[in-house]
């Protein structure tokens, strides 16, 4: 027999969680409790961390095999999580060990390996969007795509400042577009999101929506 | 000695016998279904003069009224023998009996006593019932014909009756002056029927040797019946003496055989007998309504008025033991005196009232059921008088027949039925009416004069229902038999189809129409289709495009995008070598130092202030929440920043909130900060990563040892000395956050920045989160105390600090970046630009052309 109580449980504590930690902003003697709750969705978001790492290292495992045209990169990704996991380890117990901090492997790792990969890619995207704003007039010529246009000119001009050839009118414009327009679009952006996050909380906190559900 | 013909079942009865041999029901007693067959007969003869009193009239009897409808003019016996002398001229539907109603013109030539008895036989209310108007020409209303529901209320009780009723107790001897008597108090007339009992006090089971053997001498043709002794004076039956009989009800006299009347007009009549003749007709009516066999006995009647071709010599039928039938009384009646109550003759014409009145609902479904049965059995009875003429086969006048046919709703539902009772009668006959019609033809078709009957000829209706035989249906109510389409169904299941993947399989709908077209017709007809111009050139577009289908298309390949692929080549060579030539080859740019005005209102001159304030040894919290894609930028904007810190001799303590962090931190401390030499858990503490995003933020402001007990590398993370004092996020002295996420920067302004009393929140970010933290540091209160964006704000915050670090390193490079970022925008946005305005001028010209 199939009884489904999970739904009903997992919102009831999404609900009874939600509302003491709320409360704790306003009652100052509900800290504790808050606190506690707190402090074990800080547990599980760890061991969540862990677990994703064990799904992670699951789902590649069986994408191994012949069949699996991209079983290679997958083999990669398992490598490579296993040495960084054994680097770590080692580092760990090398540190608990000698009682000395010591990352050195975990250190060189990040520094180059993982580190110019991500900045490179980074920078790919920073050739990408600057042949997408080259385009932009040619895909589609109309007033918001010219004044997208003009506009990066201006803001990429207003960052440049060598003495030589540094134009202060630029730097004024450049303040002004991101003082005004930039700071009202985001002062705008930010009221939408906070009223969009008191909207989620408040269908969290009544059962509307439930993110933790299947 | 005469036989008395008994009322209910018709059968001859010895003279001394006061009930009937055969079916035991009173001789001669005048029941109270005959007063209101009469009192019907005057509500639908009654003459109403205006100017009449009412007071007589309404003290007559209610049955001596149908008398009193022909007496004020009897019309004579020569009249009579000479039917059509001068017809009235008001007369305008013959037909109705209504017209028989003497003209008031008439009326004046009558004796004074005749007058004031048909006036006092007058019931003027039901008068006004029958004619509607003071116009004797008018046709009665309609609505007004109920005479028997006005007389027999169902809470009629006898002694209402003797004051209407006084019975005549003059012997015979006086029959002149109890006539004489009755015209003066006509009041007096039918105390016979009212008091009954006490008149003659003997009950219907006990006077059947004390009836009146007189009162049916006129229709037995019998010679003894003129030697009938007088009646006794205490029969309550009166004596139907034909004189009186004659004077009283006119032309109805005509109903008696003609030896007969000469026999009874030499009889001396009392009062008695004048009041019992006035009643005789009604007898003779009633015996119309019997059953077939009972009109057989009946051979009192004349042969024009006979039913039956029995001759009246034909001997009695002997009397049957068989047990009288009972009839069932009527509610109303159930009261009154043996006398009054119904025999079958009664009953027989009283049902036939009913149908005409149809109050009684018993008798309205039968009528409704039964319609041609009953026109079948009435033609049986008419068989003797089929070689009348056609008006005498005019049974039922035509306002009768409208009466019968709107008294069949009763007069409280009429309304509903949405009848007018002031709008005319309809014009239509139904079969009933006509039914109807016979009987009453029966009864006055000998009495109407020639001029009448041959007039009332001319607009009689002749019953369909002759032309038509017992089970014979007419054509259209065969064709409306159900039965019809059951066969039908019955086809359509058996039908099998013949071809197609069905074949073979029954009970299928058929695959083509049943009804098909008629080609050759469909083919003959004219097309009137008019095309217009604009009709026609959509024909033929529409034949161009099914022509075009079936021509393959060349698709043309379309052109390779090698210019693009070049120009993105083409970005990226330039980029890779004016950043790295800068990298490689070039130095720093000496730039001026910002003024002091351009340092006011800044958010790298905020933060600069912020750890100006900062000395020795005080714990601050910085947080790398970075990925390391964003090394490069945050390493160079942040460097300096740090380098401020270390120059004020903080005690820094890292956490993130990314896995990565720590890591990020410790690079960061390598590659920036390399000249300080700063040693874990001396001069920072690492405290790791910190799970949970913004509940771990959380729980982290409110008890930072408890959430993180340990450092980074497992040492004691709180055990320093600058952080021994600390126990929540208040405690450090000022919080710096390096992130290029705007999520994480407003995570930490939300849940930390709102907490924190006295510690500063600061930020360094990437130049792309700088719009988003601007309103919180431009906002009041400020929840962002300073920050530094971007490379550029690192660089102006280097050159305020006044030592170059990793920002001013990465300056002209930066800025070579931005130069050719730039140029190849433009370059390339006003290059597309062109191309597209060419290649949409082309393309219209192109389709301009086309």
């Amino acid at each position: 027999m199939n009884i489904k109580i999970k739904s009903p449980i997992s919102t009831a504590i999404a609900i009874g969680v939600g509302i003491v930690v709320l409360a704790g902003y306003f009652i100052p003697s509900m800290n504790d409790i808050r606190f506690i709750l707190l402090r074990t969705g800080l547990v599980l978001s760890a061991v969540a961390l862990l677990v994703g790492i064990i799904n992670l290292l699951t789902v590649h495992i069986k994408k191994l095999g012949a069949e699996n045209a991209n079983s290679g990169y997958s083999l990669i990704l398992v490598i490579a999580l296993l040495v960084t996991l054994v680097v770590g380890i080692i580092d760990m117990v090398q540190t608990y060990l000698v009682g000395q901090p010591n990352f050195q492997m975990t250190n060189w790792v990040f520094t180059y390996i993982q580190m110019p990969i991500e900045t490179s890619l980074l920078a790919v995207t920073t050739v990408s969007l600057i042949y997408a704003a080259a385009s932009i007039l040619r895909k589609r010529m109309d007033v918001f795509s010219i004044t997208f246009f003009f506009v990066i000119l201006l803001v990429l001009l207003g960052s440049f400042s060598i003495p030589p050839a540094t134009l202060p009118f630029l730097h004024v414009i450049r303040d002004w577009i991101l003082r005004v327009p930039a700071l009202g679009g985001a002062r705008g952006l930010l009221l939408g999101i906070a009223l969009g996050t008191i909207t989620t909380g408040i269908r969290i906190l009544l059962g509307t929506d439930r993110p933790y559900s299947d | 000695m005469t036989d008395i013909l008994c009322p209910t079942c018709g059968r001859p009865n010895s003279e001394n016998h006061s009930s009937c041999d055969f079916c035991g029901g009173p001789l001669g007693s005048e029941d109270i279904t005959s007063v209101q067959n009469s009192s019907l007969r005057d509500d639908l003869f009654s003459n109403e003069n205006p100017n009449e009193p009412l007071e007589p009239r309404e003290s007559m009897d209610e049955a001596s009224r149908l008398d009193s409808l022909f007496s004020p003019d009897p019309p004579p016996l020569d009249s009579q023998k000479e039917p059509g002398d001068q017809p009235p001229e008001s007369l305008n539907d013959v037909s109705r009996l209504d017209d028989l109603i003497p003209a008031p013109e008439s009326t004046e030539a009558l004796p004074e006593e005749e007058i004031q008895t048909g006036e006092s036989l007058d019931d003027s209310s039901l008068r006004d019932d029958i004619l509607g108007s003071d116009d004797p020409l008018q046709e009665p209303k309609p609505q007004n014909h109920f005479p028997l529901d006005n007389l027999f209320p169902d809470d009629i009780s006898a002694p209402e009756l003797p004051s209407q009723d006084p019975l005549p107790d003059s012997p015979p001897e006086d029959d002149q002056l109890q006539e004489k008597s009755s015209m003066e108090t006509p009041g007096e007339d039918w105390d016979f029927l009212t008091e009954p009992s006490s008149s003659s006090g003997l009950p219907q089971e006990n006077s059947p040797a004390e009836e009146p053997q007189g009162d049916w001498d006129f229709l037995t043709p019998d010679p003894s019946s003129e030697e009938t002794p007088p009646q006794d004076l205490d029969d309550p039956i009166p004596d139907f003496g034909s004189p009186g009989f004659s004077e009283d009800s006119g032309w109805l006299d005509m109903l008696q055989d003609p030896e007969t009347r000469e026999e009874l007009a030499s009889e001396t009549s009392s009062d008695i007998k004048k009041e019992k003749n006035q009643t005789d007709w009604l007898d003779k009516i009633k015996r119309l309504d019997k059953s077939t066999e009972h009109v057989d006995e009946d051979s009192s009647f004349p042969d024009w008025l006979s039913v039956s071709e029995k001759p009246a010599e034909e001997p009695e039928p002997e009397p049957t033991p068989e047990p009288v039938p009972e009839i069932q009384p009527e509610p109303a009646s159930s009261d009154l005196p043996a006398w009054l109550q119904m025999d079958g003759d009664d009953e027989s014409l009283n049902e036939f009232l009913r149908r005409k009145d149809l109050t009684n609902e018993e008798y309205k479904p039968k009528i409704n059921k039964e319609p041609t049965g009953e026109l079948v059995t009435l033609e049986d009875d008419d068989e003797p008088a089929a070689d009348l003429s056609d008006s005498q086969h005019i049974k039922f006048p035509s306002w009768a027949g409208n009466e019968s046919k709107k008294e069949e709703i009763p007069e409280d539902l009429q309304f509903l039925a949405g009848y007018d009772p002031d709008s005319p009668p309809p014009d239509g006959v139904d079969a009933l009416q006509i039914e109807e019609e016979e009987y009453f033809d029966d009864l006055f078709n000998e009495e109407l004069p020639d001029w009448l009957t041959s007039a009332s000829s001319e607009g009689v209706i002749k019953p369909t229902s002759e032309a038509l035989s017992q089970g014979d249906l007419p054509g259209w109510v065969e064709a409306m038999r159900p039965v019809v389409e059951s066969s039908d169904l019955a086809e359509e299941e058996d039908y099998m189809e013949n071809y197609g993947p069905l074949a073979g399989i029954p009970s299928v709908l058929p695959a083509e129409a049943e009804i098909a077209l008629d080609l050759e017709k469909a083919a003959k007809k004219p097309l009137d289709l008019i095309t217009s111009k604009s009709n026609q050139e959509y024909v033929n577009l529409l034949k161009k495009l099914i022509g075009e289908e079936n021509k393959a298309k060349t698709i043309l390949r379309p052109a390779p995008v090698q210019t693009q692929r070049v120009l993105r080549w083409l970005i990226a060579i330039i980029m890779l070598v004016t950043t790295a030539g800068t990298v490689i080859f070039g130095g720093n740019i000496e730039t001026e130092p910002p003024t002091q005005a351009q340092i006011q209102n800044t958010g790298y001159g905020a933060l600069y202030d912020q750890i100006e304030k900062l000395y020795d040894s005080q714990p601050v919290l910085i947080a790398f929440d970075y990925q390391p894609a964003a090394a490069g930028e945050l390493h160079a904007a942040a460097a300096g920043v740090v380098d401020h810190l270390m120059e004020q001799g903080t005690y820094l303590s890292f956490v993130s909130t990314q896995p990565t962090g720590p890591a990020l931190a410790e690079n960061f401390l390598e590659t920036t900060q390399e000249a300080h030499r700063y040693q874990h858990t001396q001069q920072y503490i690492n405290l790791g990563y910190l799970p949970g995003e913004s509940a771990g933020l959380l729980s982290f402001v409110i008890a930072p040892k408890k959430i993180i007990p340990l450092a980074f590398d497992g040492s004691n993370a709180w055990g320093s000395p600058p952080l021994v004092n600390v126990d929540s996020i208040n405690d450090f002295e000022m919080i710096l956050v390096i992130t290029d996420d705007p999520d994480i920067a407003k995570i930490w302004i939300e849940q930390v920045g709102t907490i924190l009393d006295d510690t500063p929140l600061t930020m360094v970010v990437s130049a792309q989160v700088e719009p988003l933290i601007q309103p919180y540091f431009r906002s009041s209160p400020q929840l962002l105390s300073g920050y530094v964006s971007g490379i550029i704000d690192s660089m102006i915050y280097e050159q305020i600090l006044g030592r170059p670090n990793l920002a001013t390193e990465t300056w002209l490079p930066f800025n070579l970046g931005i130069v050719i970022a730039v140029g190849t925008i433009f370059i390339g946005g006003l290059a597309n630009g062109v191309l597209s305005i060419f290649s949409r001028h082309r393309s219209k010209l192109i389709g301009d052309t086309k």
